[in-house]
C-alpha cells in the first residue's frame, strides 16, 4: 500500500496537498515499461494504465517546478500527451518509465519558466530581481517540506550546503547552471563542480543503478 | 563510477549532471547530445543520473478531471490524423504521375541520372512533401535496424550510433509522404547523413525497392537496394549535399538508373 501523508507548506507560496510516496505505488515499474511499449503500438488501454501509474510523477515535477497547481495540470496534460505520442522512443534498457516521464516532465515545465522568464524580461526590461530572488529562496523550502520520503530526505542531507543549493536552484529553479552561477555570486567551475559532486554524490547515496 | 580513460574526455562530460538537471543553455545541451550520441558510456552514465534526478520528484496525485482531459485530447488527436492523411494523398496524388518515363541520361562517370523527363515540369512540387514537424519523428525510430546476424553487429553498432546522432540534432530536417504503392517513408537528414525509413510497403514479388538519392532531381544517383522485412525497411545513406530521396520498383538486382518513376519522393531543405 502506498503511505499517504499531509504536508503543509512553511510560506505563503508552498503547496499544501497530499503527497503519496512514489516507492510504495501499486503498478509495479516492470509492467509500466511493458504498458508504456503497448503505447508504442498504438493499445490505448494500455495508455490508461500508464496515466493511472506515472501521472503523479509528472504533476509531481511539474509542481515542484512551477509550485503552481494549475500551471501544473496544463503541463501534465501536455506531457502525458506527449507520452503517448513519443512512447516508441522509450527504452526499457536505457531506465524505468518513471524516470523517462520525469525526464519529459521536467524539461516541459523548465521550459516554461524559461518562457515566462523571458517574456517578464520582455515585458518590463528590468525583473525586479529582489522579487525574484525571494521566489527562489521559497524553492528550497518548498522541496523540503515536499520530501517525506526518507531515503531521499537523508540522501540530500548528505550534501554540502552549497551544493545541495546549487542542485535544488537548477532543479527545481528551473535555472541553468550559469544562472546559478549569478544569483549566487559564484565562479562558473565552481557552480558546476557543486552541481556535479552533488548528484554524484546523492546518486551513490541513493544506490541508483541505470 | 566515473570512468578513466588515457585519452582526453570530452568536456562536455562534466556537462553531464547539470544536462541531467535541465540546467544547461543550447550550446552545452548541443555539445553533450553530440557526447551522447558517439559515447554508450555517456549515455550509461546521464541514465543513471536521470534515475538521481527522478527520485527527486515526488508523487502527487493530479486534479481528477485531467485525466479524462488527456483522453479526449487523445481522442482529438486521432480525428486530426486522419484528417492529415487525407491532406497528404491529396498532395501525392499530383506529384508522382505515369510511371514508365525514364528519360535518364547518365552522366561522364556513368552513375549520376535524371529520375525523369516528365518530373521537371513538376519539380517545385516535390517540395510537397518536404515538411519538418516534431511531432512526425516517431515515425523515424529504426525499428527496422534489429537485425541480429553477429557479423552485422558492429556495422549496426555504428549505425545506432550516427541514428541516435541524427534524432539528437536540432537542425536535423525531416521529411515524409506517403508511397503511391503503399506505406508510407520518412528521410531525416542531418550532418552529411540521412536516415531512411519506410514502413507498410508493398510486396514487389520478384522486383526490390532501390533508393536514390541527389543534390536535386536531376542528378540521381543509387543508396542501393533496399532490405524489406515485413513491409519495412530502414537505411542510413551518405548524403553529404543531398536534398531530395526517392524510391522506385526495380528488377531484382536494383538497376543502374532508375526504369520506374518513384513511388515515393521526399525533398528536405538543403
Amino acid at each position: 500500500m502506498s503511505a499517504v501523508v499531509a504536508v503543509s507548506g512553511g510560506g505563503s507560496r508552498t503547496v499544501s496537498q497530499t503527497v503519496r510516496v512514489p516507492i510504495a505505488r501499486t503498478t509495479e515499474p516492470a509492467d509500466l515499461a511493458a504498458a508504456l511499449e503497448a503505447c508504442a503500438r498504438g493499445d490505448r488501454d494500455a495508455f490508461e494504465a500508464v496515466y493511472d501509474g506515472l501521472s503523479p510523477a509528472v504533476f509531481g515535477t511539474a509542481v515542484g517546478v512551477l509550485r503552481d497547481r494549475d500551471h501544473a495540470a496544463e503541463v501534465t496534460q501536455e506531457v502525458m500527451v506527449e507520452v503517448w505520442q513519443q512512447a516508441a522512443r522509450f527504452d526499457a534498457s536505457r531506465g524505468s518509465a518513471r524516470t523517462w516521464v520525469v525526464t519529459l516532465a521536467h524539461r516541459r515545465a523548465v521550459d516554461r519558466v524559461r518562457s515566462e522568464q523571458s517574456r517578464r524580461v520582455r515585458d518590463q526590461h528590468d525583473v525586479d530581481r529582489s522579487t525574484a530572488a525571494a521566489e527562489r529562496d521559497v524553492v528550497s523550502e518548498h522541496v523540503e517540506t515536499l520530501f517525506e520520503q526518507a531515503a531521499v530526505r537523508d540522501c540530500l542531507g548528505t550534501l554540502t550546503d552549497t551544493q545541495r543549493d546549487a542542485v535544488v536552484r537548477a532543479y527545481y529553479g528551473g535555472r541553468t547552471y550559469r544562472e546559478v552561477a549569478e544569483d549566487v555570486g559564484a565562479a562558473l567551475p565552481t557552480v558546476k563542480s557543486r552541481i556535479r559532486d552533488g548528484l554524484i554524490r546523492l546518486r551513490d547515496c541513493l544506490g541508483v543503478t541505470a | 563510477m566515473s570512468d578513466t580513460t588515457n585519452a582526453p574526455r570530452d568536456p562536455a562530460w562534466e556537462l553531464l549532471p547539470a544536462y541531467a538537471l535541465d540546467a544547461v543553455d543550447d550550446l552545452d545541451r548541443r555539445a553533450v547530445e553530440r557526447l551522447l550520441a558517439a559515447e554508450e558510456s555517456a549515455r550509461h552514465e546521464l541514465a543513471s543520473l536521470q534515475a538521481t534526478t527522478a527520485a527527486l520528484v515526488p508523487d502527487i496525485e493530479p486534479p481528477a478531471h485531467l485525466r479524462a482531459d488527456v483522453l479526449a485530447r487523445l481522442a482529438a488527436l486521432d480525428a486530426d490524423g486522419d484528417a492529415d492523411g487525407a491532406r497528404r494523398d491529396a498532395a501525392d496524388a499530383s506529384v508522382f504521375p505515369d510511371a514508365g518515363t525514364t528519360g535518364a541520361a547518365e552522366s561522364a562517370d556513368g552513375t549520376v541520372v535524371s529520375l525523369d523527363a516528365a518530373r521537371r515540369r513538376r519539380r517545385r512540387r516535390w517540395g510537397v512533401a518536404g515538411i519538418a514537424a516534431a511531432g512526425v519523428l516517431a515515425l523515424a525510430v529504426p525499428t527496422g535496424i534489429a537485425v541480429q546476424q553477429a557479423q552485422q553487429r558492429s556495422q549496426l553498432e555504428d549505425e545506432r550510433r550516427a541514428v541516435a546522432a541524427i534524432l539528437a540534432d536540432p537542425d536535423a530536417h525531416l521529411a515524409t509522404s506517403d508511397v503511391s504503392t503503399g506505406g508510407r517513408a520518412s528521410v531525416l537528414v542531418a550532418d552529411g547523413q540521412a536516415l531512411f525509413t519506410a514502413s507498410d510497403l508493398s510486396d514487389t514479388g520478384d522486383h526490390v525497392y532501390q533508393l536514390w538519392r541527389g543534390p536535386d532531381p536531376d542528378h540521381m544517383v543509387s543508396a542501393g537496394v533496399l532490405t524489406v522485412r515485413g513491409g519495412k525497411t530502414s537505411t542510413l545513406v551518405d548524403a553529404a549535399d543531398d536534398a531530395v530521396f526517392a524510391m522506385t520498383v526495380e528488377p531484382e538486382g536494383g538497376s543502374q538508373q532508375p526504369t520506374t518513376a518513384p513511388v515515393v519522393a521526399l525533398t528536405v531543405p538543403a
